[in-house]
């Protein structure tokens, strides 16, 4: 039937309307959320200058002067020095870079692997289900400090390596969710009419059942960011992280330990770099899980 | 009616269907045969229950666990499906036989652009390249009467209408040119006016494409003027097979007469529609007798004691009633006493 037809318009013009409904009503929903938008901002900030530390750094992250230590906040050291006379400004720009990363990598992988897990048993439920549920619980049950501890008195612990023992360590939740989402998923029409028209297994889970999962994976995976730096906050306070003299947020904190009482700002200004970032990645997760599913979905 | 010599395309022989529950197996569809030629339509009419659309599954392997086919014959152009493996059910689905399913308001992924959703059969089974799919995705759309075809290929599915949905899914199953179609209720979700454009959407088609099709419905006035024969499906089973015209001129089932009593356009006055008193027997203990016996008005011992079989009543035409020469000619009550013998239905 389309021989004849095909000919009649074949240069159209692609208007560039695809998707453009839903996603201004995302972007409506997201702009209403107002702590959202700040947040927002924030984090914009935040990555900002720690992407641009060897720019925005008046001294070098290592370099230590004797002459100045642990000076109270000056012009010339905004947040003071620490117990070595390395700018904590500078520090806590470099240390954020490291934080961040570190956040932003271990969610990738923990929501990849979540996102896969729960998927896959959703979908495939029965047997597939059950081992892959089974595990997950098993996961969810391994106490992760103690873990850490283990591991790192073993291993020499670099910013890669927590990202990903991180990331293996916290994508049971995403797992759950995916799997739940999944499970209505893959019983709407849409997933049958492709089976009906011979879609293999794979492009239906690729194609049909994860788009349509997306939202609380974006959720979720907003919200690991924001738990991947705490944890990684707590195991270099531990003295587990990152090692000296690499600066992250939390083994910064873990320097000023001795000295919290007398000199505050060594505490205050990288615990309030990680309360920031921490607090507008999980207001972002809630803003965007409200813009995402506006009061249900809606069919249209 | 094309029952020449030829070959059918769709050749279905003693299939059985069972859903293993808990409370014991659920017997969907029992035994059912019929065949599809090319070209042809047939339309599989019963009510809710009846295993219809359990029986147009089991033509795809796309009955849901726990349901299994246990038994038959699914011969598409002479190669039985049941038989295949699951990598080869996926390379028939779609190409050689493809299904359209009742709500077009979900048969589509609401995040895919339509495009995408239209192209995917094509270059899954014909191995043709984006630009070749998509030219042709835009033929097919502006086959099915969707303006601006072109255009819209980047539209997702919320921007169309229910009736245009369906003309889209209609394209969609059509893509790779099936030898048969299975259209399970269609138009049911859709308003009247609409219902009487996809209708004859699919005739055109039809014809164009000489696609045979498999048409399942609760709706016997809808059949009338669509399809060319008509098998009536009841607890499971057949119980009567006719050409159409044949079927609303001699139903020789009283079921079937029961169903053509109840349209509304073959009653007469203006008090309420016949209906059959009763339920559908349960699947879990299918009877051993005619499934009808227990709501049928000219039940008698024999009924309640031996299955009839689906025999010829006239060329074409089969029957599994065991009384079906005392039924008379006109459709009437399901019971014995016919008001209006000279009624026609249509």
């Amino acid at each position: 039937m389309s021989e004849a037809l095909a000919g009649g318009r074949v240069e159209g013009v692609r208007t560039p309307r695809a998707g453009t409904a839903a996603g201004r009503v995302f972007w409506r929903e997201l702009r209403r959320h107002r702590l959202a938008m700040i947040s927002l901002g924030v984090v914009a900030v935040l990555v900002l200058a720690c992407a641009a530390a060897p720019l925005l750094a008046p001294y070098d992250f290592d370099a230590i002067d004797l002459s100045s230590i642990r000076e109270a906040p000056s012009a010339a050291h905004p947040m003071g020095t620490d117990d070595l006379g390395r700018d904590l400004f500078t520090r806590v720009l470099y240390g954020g870079r490291v934080s961040i990363l570190i956040g932003v990598l271990s969610a990738l992988l923990g929501t990849g692997i979540g996102a896969a897990v729960g998927a896959l048993a959703g979908y495939y439920g029965r047997m597939v289900d059950n081992v892959l549920m089974r595990v997950t619980d098993v996961a969810y049950a391994i106490p992760t400090l103690p873990l850490l501890i283990v591991l790192a008195s073993y291993t020499q612990a670099t910013a890669g390596s927590m990202a990903v023992v991180i990331g293996l360590l916290s994508w049971m939740t995403t797992a759950r969710v995916v799997r739940s989402e999944v499970l209505s998923i893959k019983e709407m029409a849409y997933v049958e009419a492709a089976r009906s028209l011979g879609a293999r297994n794979r492009r239906i889970i690729g194609r049909h059942v994860l788009p349509n999962a997306l939202g609380p994976i974006v959720v979720g995976a907003t919200l690991a960011v924001g738990n991947a730096i705490i944890l990684e906050s707590s195991l270099s306070f531990l003295g587990l992280g990152v090692q000296p003299p690499t600066p992250t947020w939390g083994n910064m904190l873990m320097d000023a330990q001795a000295t919290m009482a007398t000199k505050p700002w060594l505490t205050v200004f990288p615990g309030l770099a990680i309360l920031f970032m921490v607090l507008a990645v999980n207001f972002i997760g809630d803003g965007l899980q409200d813009a995402l599913d506006p009061g249900g979905r809606s069919s249209g | 009616m094309s029952q020449a010599a030829a070959t059918p395309v769709l050749d279905v022989r003693d299939l059985v269907t069972r859903f293993e529950t808990r409370a014991g197996p659920v017997h969907a569809v029992n035994g059912i045969s019929y065949t599809l030629h090319a070209g042809e339509s047939l339309a599989l009419v019963g009510e809710s229950g009846s295993g219809k659309t359990v029986s147009a599954l089991s033509l795809l392997g796309l009955v849901p666990p726990p349901g299994r086919v246990e038994g038959g014959r699914v011969l598409l152009n002479g190669r039985d499906l049941l038989g295949l493996s699951r990598r080869a059910w996926q390379d028939v689905r779609g190409k050689e036989i493809a299904m359209v399913f009742q709500d077009p308001m979900t048969s589509l992924n609401p995040v895919l652009t339509v495009g995408r959703q239209l192209t995917g059969p094509m270059r899954r089974h014909l191995g043709m390249s984006r630009r070749a799919a998509e030219d042709e995705a835009a033929a097919l759309l502006a086959r099915v009467g969707i303006p601006d075809a072109r255009e819209r290929l980047s539209d997702h599915p919320h921007r169309f209408s229910g009736g245009q949905r369906q003309r889209i899914v209609i394209a969609m199953a059509l893509a790779c040119r099936p030898a048969v179609l299975v259209a399970d209720e269609p138009t049911t979700a859709l308003d009247v006016t609409i219902q009487a454009q996809i209708v004859a959407l699919v005739r055109e088609l039809q014809e164009e494409l000489g696609t045979a099709i498999l048409w399942i419905t609760h709706d016997l006035a809808l059949v009338a003027g669509l399809v060319d024969r008509v098998a009536v499906m009841y607890g499971g089973t057949l119980v009567e097979e006719a050409p159409v015209d044949d079927l609303f001129a001699r139903p020789s089932h009283p079921y079937t007469r029961g169903l053509l009593a109840s349209l509304p356009e073959g009653s007469a006055g203006t008090g309420p529609l016949p209906t059959i008193e009763g339920r559908p027997p349960d699947l879990l203990d299918p009877p051993s007798a005619c499934p009808f016996a227990p709501r049928c008005g000219w039940v008698e011992q024999r009924c309640r004691a031996e299955l009839p079989r689906l025999r010829p009543v006239a060329p074409g035409h089969a029957s599994a009633c065991w009384r079906w020469e005392e039924l008379g000619g006109a459709p009437g009550e399901v019971g014995a006493s016919v008001e209006d013998p000279g009624e026609e239905p249509r």
